[in-house]
């Protein structure tokens, strides 16, 4: 399977409901011209194999799913750092996208639709607070003050741990130079500004992404800050 | 500078769907077993789905 080579920006819905593409948008024109072309998928026409897999043909679905578990799993892995919660995102996408796939024209291409529902997805993973077992058995509410100290601290260092891993990976060199400027050095952003030739406000706007970038890379963070 | 921002954004969004087009670079597979049971539950799903909005209870 190939990678696209021209795959450019495409409004991706911040929702996630299970919306089928709409003919609003211009970019899902383009791709019904030409059928598939940003999908890296094996078959000529996302609507045909919809419509194969409503009526029933496993072999389509199987296609679709082979073509596309792993790149809902591994986009879900890669930022949330859990085989286990990558899996329960991945089940969710695809359960999504089955659900609505009656409600898919072909007016824009599967990619985008998939990618669409599993970036919210893991979004929403993010946003999420975590959740917190719960027991009706008096004995397990009762949670000595040492082990909610200690699931403090593994949490907070869970979330470093990711913030760390973000840092590293996620930014580009000159983003870790401005970050260390700023954040290590404690410089302005005038001075960053000069010293590395940017205006100030492209440090800003790298400031933002970055920000971006380990918020959601290490979702608690700012309450662990604020704590 | 709102420009400028909203300009890195959709680079965002179109480097993050290249990444998802080009299978991600995820540092492992997902266990087979779990990829056999999701087809198979989703098949099951879909096949007795009369309707769009059809639950699951195996699923939730």
């Amino acid at each position: 399977m190939s990678e696209p080579s021209s795959v450019t920006a495409v409004p991706v819905s911040t929702s996630s409901e299970p919306v089928a593409p709409s003919r609003a948008e211009a970019p899902a024109r383009r791709t019904k011209e030409r059928p598939n072309r940003r999908s890296a998928a094996p078959w000529d026409d996302d609507a045909e194999m919809v419509r194969q897999i409503l009526a029933g043909s496993r072999k389509h679905f199987d296609q679709l799913y082979d073509a596309y578990f792993p790149r809902v799993y591994r986009f879900a892995l890669k930022r949330l750092r859990d085989p286990g919660e990558a899996e329960d995102v991945t089940q969710e996408v695809f359960v999504t996208v089955f659900r609505a796939l009656q409600t898919f024209q072909g007016d824009s291409s599967l990619l985008v639709w998939i990618f669409g529902i599993t970036r919210n997805k893991v979004n929403r993973r993010f946003r999420r607070p975590r959740p917190r077992m719960e027991s009706i058995d008096d004995e397990a509410l009762e949670i000595p003050n040492e082990e909610a100290a200690t699931d403090n601290i593994v949490d907070a260092r869970r979330i470093l741990d990711r913030c760390q891993h973000a840092i590293e990976n996620q930014l580009t060199p000159l983003q870790r130079r401005i970050f260390h400027l700023k954040h290590l050095r404690r410089q302005s952003i005038r001075t960053i500004a000069g010293s590395l030739g940017k205006s100030e406000d492209a440090i800003k706007a790298n400031l933002y992404r970055m920000r971006r970038a380990i918020a959601a890379a290490a979702p608690g963070l700012e309450q662990l800050l604020d704590a | 500078m709102a420009r400028e921002i909203a300009k890195d954004l959709e680079a965002d969004d179109a480097a993050e769907l290249r990444e998802f087009a080009a299978g991600g670079e995820g540092p492992s597979e997902a266990a087979p077993a779990f990829e056999k049971k999701l087809r198979e539950k989703l098949w099951r799903l879909l096949r007795r789905q009369p309707t769009a909005d059809a639950g699951d209870p195996e699923l939730d």
